[in-house]
């Protein structure tokens, strides 16, 4: 059997904290900046979001973010941004002056981002000295479809689905494929999981099929990309060959999930 | 000390938004042009060749049949070797022969008989986008993949197999996939 597709192997690629690199951000700085928000008028509706997202359910995907990133409800932004930004401030946050970013004294970064009714697109939300901005996908997933789940320690965190949704519907140049293949990671390591990928399939039911469409394209350009790479091989980087054979896994639970997903 | 980026204004993110989107809206229009392909091409999971097992290259020295009747016995030919024993044609324009093998004995051979060089070509880049000599790409693996038989003798991979190593080394390209399907289908109505 050629090499690729022996699957047997679990994925070890080691949570975010085993890493040595300080900048990388990790799970108990994410459940201090929800402790954080909890204080503040946004309360218990925090989401953690983005790559912080997989601080909110067990994976052994790394979340390798610099900062935290938080979705919170846009109407809460806009009708309590100053007292946002002052409780915050009380707490050792610092608000960065036109921005939606916050800095400890000891270089805990986070960002909000809003989550508002889908229909009314992307747009920045707020007003004032707190201005958001507000994805009409992560406003589907986190809103309307409520893929969150509370934390114990307070404040909520996407479910596994809600993080795989999200992940795949991120559009990011810049970031190259790291949130496709974030997703993909996900999606091989609880394939078979029943409720994981049914819950799957309820969210992106909800999603454009242009957009699904999307999703098919980017998740297979990312796995190709990673494929591609001409600097990894198993050499010094023995992360890489079962990324890799997790990522293929990934797309193919993806592509039988969206074939549900049009049935 | 590494310096913390800057945070982004809510200006800023939507006007990063706004050209991620303006992305997808043009890789939009490339699936649009491809039809019902891209669709087909989509629900692919791509075969890596060159992340099948270990990959060698070596210059030809003998025109790629010459170097592909050498291997017949030993290799099951893969990508557009495979596309050329199996419909007389191929799809990229390198002229290099791509072959799964078990073992490298059969490299040395025909190294000995002149039909490659005997030392490795250090670029063993599937799809170069530069020139350089036809090579023999070959991928030791533990297993060879599934194969069929073509006029000749010569095993191939099978036709699923060879749309997912044809993704996987260039992408979904629509133009190359329709080839690969309509000889696929004109061979399937002959036989």
């Amino acid at each position: 059997m050629p090499r690729s597709i022996h699957r047997t192997e679990p994925l070890r690629l080691g949570a975010a904290g085993q890493y040595s690199n300080a900048e990388v951000t990790d799970r108990s700085t994410a459940l201090r900046v929800l402790a954080a928000l909890g204080r503040t008028p946004v309360g218990e509706s925090a989401v953690l979001v983005d790559s912080s997202g997989l601080f909110g359910f067990e994976s052994d995907v790394p979340a390798l973010t610099e900062d935290v990133d938080i979705a919170v409800p846009e109407l809460v932004v806009e009708q309590h941004g100053p007292e946002i930004v002052e409780s915050l401030s009380a707490q050792g946050f610092d608000h960065e002056p036109g921005t939606a970013t916050f800095v400890s004294a000891d270089g805990i970064t986070f960002d909000l981002l809003g989550h508002g009714e889908p229909e009314a697109g992307d747009h920045i939300g707020g007003a004032g000295v707190l201005r958001v901005m507000v994805f009409e996908d992560i406003s589907r997933i986190v809103g309307e479809q409520d893929a969150t789940a509370a934390l114990p320690e307070g404040g909520r965190s996407l479910t596994p689905a809600g993080f795989a949704a999200c992940k795949l519907l991120t559009e990011r140049a810049h970031k190259g494929t790291k949130d496709k293949l974030q997703a993909l990671l996900v999606l091989a390591e609880r394939a078979g999981d029943a409720r994981f990928e049914a819950e799957l399939v309820r969210l992106l039911r909800s999603i454009d099929p242009v957009r699904l469409e999307d999703v098919s394209a980017g998740a297979q350009d990312a796995f190709l990309a990673l494929g591609h790479a001409p600097t990894f091989s198993d050499a010094g980087a023995e992360g890489y060959a079962p990324a890799l054979r997790q990522a293929e896994i990934g797309l193919e639970r993806l592509t039988a999930i969206l074939e549900r997903v049009h049935a | 000390m590494l310096e913390r980026r800057r945070g982004l204004t809510a200006e800023e993110r939507l006007a990063e938004r706004r050209r991620d989107l303006a992305r997808l809206r043009r890789a939009r229009l490339a699936r649009e042009l491809a039809g019902p392909l891209w669709r087909r091409m989509a629900s692919i999971t791509p075969v890596l060749f060159q992340r099948e097992g270990v990959v060698a290259a070596r210059r030809l020295c003998a025109e790629p049949q010459v170097v592909m009747d050498a291997l017949r016995g030993d290799a099951v030919f893969a990508l557009d070797a495979a596309m050329r024993l199996a419909h007389g044609s191929g799809f990229l324009s390198a002229g290099d022969v791509q072959a799964y093998l078990l073992r490298t004995e059969p490299l040395e051979r025909i190294a000995a008989a002149g039909l490659i060089e005997s030392a490795p070509h250090p670029d063993t880049v599937l799809v170069r986008p530069w020139p350089g000599p036809a090579r023999l790409l070959v991928c030791v693996v533990d297993e060879l993949p599934s194969a069929r038989e073509v006029q000749g003798g010569y095993r191939v991979v099978t036709g699923e197999r060879l749309r997912r190593e044809l993704i996987g080394a260039v992408g979904a390209r629509a133009d190359l996939f329709a080839l690969l399907e309509r000889a696929e289908r004109a061979a399937v109505t002959s036989s």
